[in-house]
């Protein structure tokens, strides 16, 4: 290794610290001070994760016997997570070198993967590449594991008694029908069959009764007036922006109910209202998601508004006017929806 | 109040937590899995009897799917997991670890400790958890049979 002046080394602004055969530091640039200063730190743990000893994610041993980290980083690059003094854990990331009788650690800080978008094209890239991630794991984690159970329960059979392969078959039998369930849960929440097939009222039943059976989460509606047909896009979009209003809410209000209200007159005005903890609703203030509802009701020739202030709740208001949309209806191809 | 009740309520000096729950599968034999809350003292009210988890789904249903211990101290500061721990969302959990508890060599509930500030569980209290799981299977069984 290059022999380095201590106090050129010193001044370096990334984190380094250089170590001697003991593993005792000999010198630390000016970023490994101010890391220091920051985070709880022990040098000797990190390089430890580098040498496959110890792992980055689990620090008691029993626990992370079978952990996917454990004995597989490289000291060349290998990720850890440092605890602030204020409790709040950061991913970092490691190089650790050792020639003769030195070794330089270097720690980097870790962007994350996904950082906060900067525009609506970026935040919804992200929120697509965010929802084709969540299938890839449902499948992956969920369908494909359960399938490759059912194979070595099949594969199994072969080697029990007459007896023993009857519960086998129940057992089989009931992987089956969850494996079933998984799909049919995947697809509902892509996609709604009852939309399509029974229309926006139905649909929203459904969606609150899973909801409710999944989380806990309540959602009361109240639908005045007689149902109205509505075209295909206006279903979805209302559909998809009552959906986000309502897992905004699970998210963000504290409360464990909003209350739902359609009212079908010369126009549909919904209203999603929850009494949570509310946020500051001044316009420069709301994300892109807000803002794509309002886009998404712009694009069906509604509006959309939200009413919020810190500790008052929540209110948001979609408005469509449903007059033009039955002619709509009436006169082009989607007349067959009139019937849903 | 059945066995497990008073079993959960001995613990509460053992497992020091601001919420500890059990959840079971409800659903009859040879059905689909259907993962419920069933009991849980440090509650905040009763809404978590409303959740139902399928495996792989909720901190029990990741338990269920995997067998093994699971922990998230970072709940804090990550709505998205409001959705995905329904537990958390309803008893305002912030860390949370969850133990399998196992019986014939499958897990038959699930033992969560939680708490409501932001908070790093010691060796000794995942041990002690684990200890607890492990005392949980045969009064589960006992129920299970019953």
């Amino acid at each position: 290794m290059i022999e380095f002046p201590e106090e050129l080394f010193a001044v370096l602004e990334s984190p380094l610290w250089l170590l001697d055969q003991q593993q005792s530091i000999k010198s630390k640039s000016q970023g490994a001070l101010r890391i220091e200063q920051s985070y709880q730190l022990d040098i000797h743990r990190i390089i430890a994760v580098s040498q496959g000893e110890s792992c980055a994610r689990h620090p008691e041993a029993f626990i992370c016997a079978d952990c996917a980290l454990n004995r597989h980083v490289s000291p060349a690059g290998f990720p850890f997570v440092l605890r602030r003094h204020d409790g709040v854990e950061v991913e970092f990331w490691g190089q650790w070198y050792q020639k003769d009788s030195q070794s330089l650690l270097q720690i980097t800080l870790q962007q994350p993967v996904l950082a906060p978008a900067q525009s609506m094209f970026g935040y919804l890239n992200d929120a697509r590449e965010a929802e084709r991630k969540k299938i890839a794991q449902d499948l992956h984690d969920g369908v494909a594991q359960s399938i490759y159970s059912l194979m070595l329960e099949t594969r199994m059979l072969k080697w029990l008694t007459k007896e023993q392969q009857s519960a086998q078959v129940k057992t089989i039998d009931q992987h089956f029908a969850e494996i079933l369930r998984d799909v049919k849960n995947i697809a509902g929440e892509l996609r709604p069959m009852t939309l399509d097939e029974f229309g926006l009222v139905p649909a929203l039943e459904q969606f609150i009764e899973r909801t409710y059976q999944m989380t806990g989460f309540e959602i009361d509606m109240t639908v005045s007036r007689h149902q109205q047909p509505l075209k295909e896009s206006v279903r979805v979009a209302i559909y998809r922006m009552i959906q986000e209003a309502v897992t905004n809410a699970m998210k963000y209000s504290g409360t464990n109910v909003v209350e739902l209200r359609l009212d079908f007159g010369e126009s549909l005005e919904v209203t999603i209202q929850d009494e949570g903890i509310g946020f500051d609703d001044s316009a420069d203030k709301l994300g892109f998601g807000l803002r794509n509802m309002k886009e998404r009701a712009a694009a069906i020739a509604g509006k959309f508004y939200i009413t919020s202030k810190p500790n008052q709740g929540t209110t948001l208001s979609i408005s469509v006017p449903l007059i033009e949309h039955q002619k709509g209806c009436k006169e082009g191809k989607e007349n067959e929806y009139l019937s849903r | 109040m059945n066995e497990i009740q008073r079993w959960l309520l001995t613990m509460q000096h053992f497992l020091t937590g601001d919420f500890i729950g059990i959840a079971m599968n409800v659903a009859s034999a040879n059905q689909p899995k259907e993962i419920r809350w069933l009991y849980a003292i440090g509650n905040l009210n009763e809404s978590y009897q409303t959740i139902r988890l399928q495996v792989n789904h909720g901190v029990a249903g990741i338990v269920w799917k995997t067998a093994r211990l699971q922990i998230d101290e970072r709940i804090d500061g990550y709505p998205q997991k409001m959705i995905d721990y329904p537990i958390a969302r309803l008893e305002k959990l912030m860390s949370v670890v969850a133990a399998p508890v196992i019986s014939q060599k499958q897990v038959s509930a699930v033992l969560l400790l939680g708490m409501r500030t932001p908070y790093k569980f010691t060796e000794k209290e995942l041990r002690r958890l684990l200890i607890a799981a492990a005392q949980l299977a045969p009064k589960i069984e006992e129920y299970q049979n019953d």
